[in-house]
């Protein structure tokens, strides 16, 4: 509690940090309750007018009438979508990737990692040859590859395509952290209590090894929500019922030539302040945190 | 060193096994190649016989041998898309990704050391803390978006609102229609210097430079902070503060000492990145149409030309794996006290 207080009383003296926080609550506010808050229902295809196509940002819509918003805030797209509520909607998504990427990434880099370095021997030379051959590429491209070989699917394809190139990540740290954590008298207890390896790796292991894994998840999201980005911008990502902030901007970047720059600019806005703000979250959460990780890592090494 | 060598080489060739042998499953356990080749319209008999003559029927074994021998020899397949050995394809336009690739180094490079080094000199001044937070935003918005935003500043603002004082710049292609110039090495600065074309080259220049600035964008603000932080680290050793009290002017001290110092770990990291740009590219050649390998991958992705894609992914393979290997040689001769666990 006392930690927590402190954490808050922190965030006030820094101004950019401060400011990243609402931005994002804001932002999180906006997705979560955008079915209440967007001005249209872009989720629902009966709720556009084809009349209202490449409105320019402020234009009354063509036809006032029941569920049309009162102003075209930042203009429509070229099947007369309110890009307001586009952005709203496509938050959504891709805040909804970026959180199930990390958690699920991070739980199974954690297990991996963990097994890995406890085990030794032949299962951590086979767990870590294969983060070693992920680590040798860059993600963008291996699941490029995952995507271009598994065609069909929804969202989940997206989403386990891009933990599958994201949980080295947490492996090689959680397996570091396991190898020296092992070696620790209180280890030995355990192992002389005849504990089972089960309970060392997950009751003993795991709760010390966590502070890390914790920072490295949060710089991840950002990371996750770019490459999501990205993939979709690329066209292989996000199922077009469903489009994120990437596939906003790939939509509107065919308009961009003709001069419609409202179509892609306001999304891709959106995205840079979403990941910015993470960003210097994350940074200010580093520099707060790190006085105590290393205070409590002395701590331990004198005890 | 003979041992850490033999140990280098020999986990290079296993990461090159690992992606072989899974570029090869994936190849004949998505989707059906005798199909590929033949079509929806054939007879069984058809069927079997392409199957045969394809070695289809052979154990799964003697399938990854021959694949790999094939692999090793520059046989990677032929592209169903474009009827064509699919590694010539890619070879092709190596020379296009490259030529991107070094062109956004060399620009990054030269608008990072400076301000790496201004953001250094005094690390918590105004000037280091505008810099920082403006590296910070460049590494949160992604490479395409930068992308959009110059085609939008240079093309379209300039041609479709008339606006005269800004520099009107191409967004696709390598050089303008008409002023191509015969292929020698494939590299258009140097083809366009080679064919004697003034005129050309700087078409090719004006084509190159948005793409550059797009692919550089993100290794600017990474570099950036890598300098400073080199810098800083130089900055506070015991040889700075001698040369100081020699009486050495600040500039000196900086540029002459500390900077050749921090130059080791900065160099190191802009090989290995070179690797990185190289997978960027991929999104940067299909914003600006550049007919480099990245957009023939998300061509072929888009076709579902299957041998291209692996192709592609095995060529990129040996490149990482190069650029890897030849980072720890280098570290190992420049350090001996770096050694391999075994």
């Amino acid at each position: 509690m006392a930690r927590r207080l402190h954490l808050a009383r922190q965030l006030a003296r820094s101004h950019a940090a401060l400011a990243a926080a609402a931005v994002l609550a804001l932002m999180t506010l906006g997705a979560l309750f955008a079915p209440l808050v967007a001005p249209q229902r872009t989720d629902e295809p009966g709720a556009l007018h084809l009349a209202d196509a490449f409105k320019p940002p402020m234009s009354p819509p063509y036809d006032r009438g029941q569920g049309a918003p009162g102003v075209y805030l930042m203009g429509t797209d070229d099947q007369g979508r309110d890009v307001l509520s586009a952005i709203l909607f496509g938050l959504r998504v891709s805040l909804f990737v970026g959180f199930s990427v990390v958690i699920l990434s991070s739980i199974l880099g954690t297990l991996l990692g963990i097994v890995s370095g406890y085990a030794g021997g032949r299962v951590d030379s086979v767990i870590m040859g294969i983060a070693d051959v992920f680590l040798s590429f860059p993600s963008i491209l291996v699941a490029l590859f995952i995507l271009s070989v598994w065609r069909e699917g929804g969202m989940e394809r997206l989403v386990l395509s891009i933990v599958s190139v994201r949980w080295v990540v947490y492996a090689r740290t959680a397996r570091g952290s396991t190898l020296a954590e092992r070696e620790k008298d209180y280890i030995s207890a355990a192992r002389a209590l005849g504990q089972r390896p089960v309970r060392i790796m997950f009751g003993h292991i795991l709760p010390n090894v966590m502070s890390p894994l914790a920072i490295i998840a949060a710089v991840e999201i950002g990371m996750v929500i770019m490459l999501e980005a990205t993939l979709s911008f690329l066209g292989v990502g996000t199922p077009i019922t469903q489009p994120s902030l990437g596939m906003l901007i790939k939509n509107g970047s065919e308009d961009l030539l003709s001069g419609s720059w409202w179509i892609s600019l306001f999304p891709g806005l959106a995205l840079v302040m979403l990941v910015f703000s993470i960003n210097i979250l994350v940074d200010w959460l580093r520099d707060v945190l790190n006085p105590h990780i290393a205070a409590a890592e002395s701590a331990a090494v004198q005890a | 060193m003979t041992r850490t060598l033999t140990i280098l080489v020999a986990r290079s060739l296993l990461v090159l096994l690992a992606v072989s042998l899974a570029v090869f499953l994936l190849l004949r356990f998505a989707g059906d190649p005798v199909l590929a080749v033949l079509g929806p319209r054939h007879t069984r008999a058809q069927y079997e016989e392409t199957r045969h003559s394809l070695g289809l029927d052979q154990p799964l074994r003697v399938q990854y041998a021959r694949f790999l021998a094939g692999a090793v020899q520059g046989d990677l397949g032929r592209s169903y898309h474009h009827n064509a050995p699919a590694a010539g394809l890619i070879l092709e336009r190596l020379p296009a990704t490259v030529e991107l690739a070094v062109a956004a180094m060399l620009l990054a490079g030269a608008f990072a050391f400076p301000l790496g080094i201004l953001a250094a000199v005094r690390p918590s001044g105004p000037l280091a803390r505008i810099l920082l937070t403006g590296s910070l935003l460049g590494i949160s918005a992604p490479t395409f978006f930068i992308g959009l935003m110059l085609i939008f500043i240079f093309s379209v603002v300039p041609h479709v609102w008339h606006v005269t004082w800004l520099p009107e710049l191409p967004a696709g292609g390598r050089i303008a229609g008409g002023m191509e110039v015969p292929r020698q090495t494939g590299f258009l600065l140097i083809d366009t210097l080679l064919a004697g074309r003034g005129d050309s080259f700087l078409s090719a220049l004006r084509h190159l430079l948005m793409p550059a600035m797009t692919l550089g964008f993100y290794y600017l603000a990474v570099l950036m902070r890598l300098i400073r932080g080199a810098m800083i680290d130089e900055l506070a050793k015991d040889y700075v503060r001698v040369a100081r009290a020699k009486g050495l002017s600040d500039a000196a001290v900086t540029v002459r000492h500390a900077l050749r110092n921090a130059l080791i770990p900065v160099v190191t990291v802009m090989g290995l990145q070179l690797g990185g740009l190289i997978a960027f590219s991929v999104v940067t050649e299909t914003i600006f149409q550049w007919p480099g390998m990245g957009k023939l991958l998300i061509d072929s992705i888009g076709v579902n030309d299957q041998p291209v894609i692996m192709a592609y992914l095995l060529l990129v393979a040996v490149i990482f794996v190069t650029i890897n290997f030849t980072v720890d040689v280098l570290y190992t001769v420049i350090d001996p006290r770096i050694r391999l666990r075994s």
